[in-house]
């Protein structure tokens, strides 16, 4: 019986043990496997003017984002984060149907970035946008 | 002589008698459904092509954004055999999960999964995930176009989970987005950790197998007596195993598996991209379900379903009462027809 009893006590700190240690162990794993936060707003110039005429769209790297910039028909200047809402496929402008469009599940979005069809659930978010000496300035949060 | 004193070291050192008499007591029962027993070994067949392809391949790749595309174009283009070798490594890749899926199939059907073998069912759904991680995490590491949206997409899918979705994401992509960080990190998941683990469930899954023996149909008739394991069943999977060799050398030369561009983050997502076949059922649900249901996103509704369908499986063997009194039971057997159909169905309609 006494035995027995040592017995249990001697599993209980075994598994204890190895409980308590391996706490740490999965904790330190999950730390280091854990990407870093992405840092602060990025602004930047990513383009000029030039480059996106009325009625055209243009896709540029801003802090390793892709961004979609697209000047309409009527001139006004818009820039959205191009993964689509859905799940994350790169966007389109489209000038004929003057929309924004994802090939993957074909979901369309109108020039304000709204979803109007196709399973994408929310509209494209759209990023703070200013002109400079002719370059177009975005700003990713 | 040589032979016969290493044989006599080898018996003084490890139970081969205890080996050769289980072997030679082992039978497999012969009967009008015994040639779906091959499809487990011939699954086990092109897992170790995959392993020994996969080596050969790993000397000229190179994980990173810049190398990966390069390094696939230089093992297809430059190495001597290196389009044929990759060219296995992908069909095995796809005739591994095809078999698989059959296996599956076929332990579904013949309800091999009831006591005592519940522990063979569970092992074998974990290799299914183990080998689909296979697939998907070898995917992306051609870092080309289509790879590139198909991860993106089946790295997105897991966001909706609640609580753990986004930081699952992370993980996986080690960021926000794919890039560099997420190569590295499929490539250590397809050469290291998903080996490592198949290695041992295909370890249990065998043991399994040998111990309780093959599972007899319920309803079957045997059609005259057991085959002996061995040799007479180890030989015919031998022969199976040729026959596969053949069709797989067969397919890798006569139709090599190609390389789209090199994938560009910027770049739209091209019309038509479509993962591979095995992910269509999911991928397809997606383009069918509407963006929200109810209060939920579409991807939430999937992920759920996907999440309590793979438990229920999971747990298949305790749920079906009936087949541990050797009965058949119709209503397991046409939900799984059901399913088993729409894949069918979903998968033909993404293609045509």
């Amino acid at each position: 019986m006494e035995k027995n009893n040592r017995r249990k006590i001697l599993n209980l700190i075994i598994w204890g043990w190895a409980g308590v240690t391996s706490i740490p162990f999965l904790s330190t794993v999950f730390r280091f496997t854990s990407p870093p936060k992405r840092e602060g707003p990025i602004t930047a110039a990513v383009s000029t003017t030039e480059e996106v005429p009325p009625n055209s769209g243009k896709t540029v790297s801003l802090g390793n984002r892709p961004v979609l910039l697209i000047t309409t028909p009527e001139g006004e200047r818009r820039a959205f984060l191009a993964n689509c809402t859905h799940l994350g496929c790169v966007v389109r402008y489209r000038e004929e149907e003057n929309d924004i469009y994802c090939a993957c599940h074909h979901s369309v979005f109108d020039i304000e970035g709204k979803n109007m069809s196709g399973p994408a659930p929310r509209p494209l978010p759209q990023l703070p946008i200013e002109i400079e000496n002719d370059n177009i300035v975005v700003t990713v949060s | 002589m040589i032979q016969k004193y290493f044989k006599n070291w080898c018996g003084e050192r490890l139970p081969l008698d205890t080996i050769r008499n289980h072997f030679k007591n082992k039978f497999v029962p012969r009967h009008r459904h015994t040639i779906w027993y091959y499809l487990g070994g011939l699954t086990v067949f092109f897992f170790v092509i995959q392993l020994l392809t996969g080596v050969l391949l790993m000397i000229y790749y190179k994980p990173t954004m810049e190398g990966a595309h390069q390094s696939v174009v230089y093992i297809i283009n430059e190495v001597p055999f290196g389009w044929l070798i990759r060219s296995i490594h992908s069909w095995a890749a796809n005739l591994m999960i095809a078999t698989l899926l059959l296996h599956l199939m076929s332990v579904f059907y013949l309800q091999a999964y009831r006591p005592p073998r519940e522990l063979m069912w569970m092992s074998g759904f974990i290799l299914l995930f183990l080998i689909l991680g296979f697939g998907f995490t070898g995917y992306l590491l051609p870092w080309d176009d289509i790879a590139f949206y198909a991860t993106q997409i089946g790295t997105e899918v897991p966001k909706s989970i609640p609580l753990v979705g986004p930081t699952l994401v992370a993980l996986l992509r080690g960021g926000e987005d794919i890039g560099e960080a997420t190569i590295t990190r499929m490539y250590t998941l397809h050469v290291f950790v998903l080996p490592i683990a198949t290695l041992l469930f295909v370890g249990i899954h065998l043991f399994l197998s040998q111990y309780y023996g093959a599972s007899k149909p319920i309803t079957t008739r045997p059609k005259g007596k057991d085959i002996p394991f061995y040799p007479n069943f180890v030989l015919r999977d031998l022969r199976t195993w040729c026959i596969a060799l053949i069709l797989l050398i067969g397919v890798a030369i006569l139709m090599p598996w190609g390389l789209g561009e090199e994938a560009d983050i910027l770049r739209p997502a091209p019309e038509g991209v479509k993962p591979e076949w095995y992910f269509i059922p999911m991928y397809q649900t997606l383009n069918i379900l509407p963006a929200r249901i109810l209060i939920f996103d579409g991807e939430t509704i999937l992920n759920s379903v996907l999440m309590i369908g793979g438990f229920v499986v999971f747990l298949l063997p305790f749920l079906d009462r009936k087949a541990k009194q050797r009965e058949r039971n119709k209503f397991i057997l046409t939900a799984g027809t059901l399913v088993i159909l729409y894949c069918i169905v979903i998968t033909v309609s993404a293609y045509i």
